[in-house]
């Protein structure tokens, strides 16, 4: 039964966490690679990758790699780009990627600024988690003021 | 299992949220008296468990806690999951404020159902406690997740593949939960026995 326990609570402990998918772009040598996570830092492989123009024209598709990531090389044209990503069970992420501005950029093209930019498995904002709290704990007791006035005046 | 914003068409969204509305509606006329206190506990402990993931080679699916909800506060599992998914989307982007609806609705009524179901198993000894225990699990877990697979396919996508990931990812997260079901079922009856009585 110990044992039970204690193999429950490692499970909980277990750090990862995630259900949500971000999106991150870069240009590297004249293709640009979208590269996928979930918050935890695990890539999300084999995530459905469509790039369209800002009026919603499909210009390519594709699926992520092992590694979560998808290069192409953009239309010379193109502009404004619109990048959508579909990693599967109704997780979706959205960006727009302007190649004219991260041009411009001083640091333009270095994919390692994405690298670092790229979410640790830190885990959860223990800020936010509290502040959560917070409110569940300040909302039902808002609820309860709420009863117990009611039958009161009852 | 939280749905991104933008993967359902409008009238599902709509749809979820007229079927939360009314859940919470009920919810929160049998929360009146002393589930309130509990409620709040079991939002605090649904709106954490959700940040806890665990590890399945496909991918990673985290605690949901929602059967534990449907058991002990019945309908009152609407307005709870509602308090709790809100903060996550707000606070952690998980899932969106206009698919609020239809997350609520899909966690909340497999919970409702199992804890329905499985009640008078929970309040028994031996093997049909622990039965329910992860029966309840189970239920609440498996049964979001197909309804989640139900609406992608409504919305275009193939059924069975999803359905098949639901199972994959979260079988594993279900018997992890039907564990410390277990576990904390068993305190809560020799130490709280009227929790598990009258919730209807």
């Amino acid at each position: 039964m110990k044992k039970l326990l204690t193999a429950a609570l490692l499970l909980l402990l277990l750090p990862a966490w995630a259900h949500r998918v971000d999106l991150f772009l870069a240009e590297e040598n004249g293709s640009l690679v979208v590269w996928a996570f979930y918050p935890d830092g695990t890539p999300a492989k084999g995530a459905k990758v469509r790039i369209l123009t800002p009026e919603g024209k499909l210009l390519l598709e594709g699926t992520t790699d092992r590694e979560g990531k998808f290069t192409f090389s953009p239309p010379a044209d193109a502009g404004l780009l619109k990048v959508e990503l579909y990693a599967g069970l109704g997780h979706k992420a959205e960006t727009t990627y302007s190649l004219k501005e991260e041009r411009a950029r001083p640091s333009a093209g270095v994919l390692n600024q994405t690298a670092a930019a790229r979410p640790r498995p830190a885990g959860p904002d223990w800020q936010k988690v509290f502040c959560g709290l917070g409110w569940i704990f300040g909302l039902f007791g808002i609820l309860s003021l709420v009863y117990g006035r009611r039958k009161g005046a009852a | 299992m939280h749905v991104s914003e933008g993967v359902l068409p409008l009238w599902e969204v709509a749809l979820g949220w007229g079927l939360t509305a009314l859940g919470t509606a009920v919810g929160l006329k049998k929360l009146e008296g002393e589930k309130l206190p509990l409620a709040a506990l079991l939002t605090a402990l649904f709106f954490v468990a959700s940040l806890v993931h665990v590890p399945v080679g496909v991918g990673s699916a985290h605690l949901l806690f929602n059967g534990l909800l449907g058991l002990l506060l019945g309908w009152g599992a609407f307005p709870a999951l509602l308090v709790g998914l809100f903060l996550q989307a707000v606070l952690f982007q998980f899932g969106g404020l206009l698919v609020l609806g239809v997350n609520a609705f899909n966690m909340a009524l497999p919970a409702v159902l199992a804890g329905r179901l499985f009640r008078n198993w929970i309040k028994e000894e031996g093997l049909k406690f622990y039965a329910g225990a992860f029966l309840t699990a189970f239920t609440a877990v498996l049964g979001s997740g197909l309804l989640l697979a139900l609406e992608l396919a409504l919305a275009g996508e193939e059924f069975l593949t999803d359905a098949l990931l639901v199972l994959a990812l979260h079988l594993p997260t279900a018997a992890a939960e039907g564990l410390v079901y277990a576990f904390l079922l068993k305190f809560l009856k020799k130490n709280f026995p009227d929790l598990l009585e009258e919730n209807r």
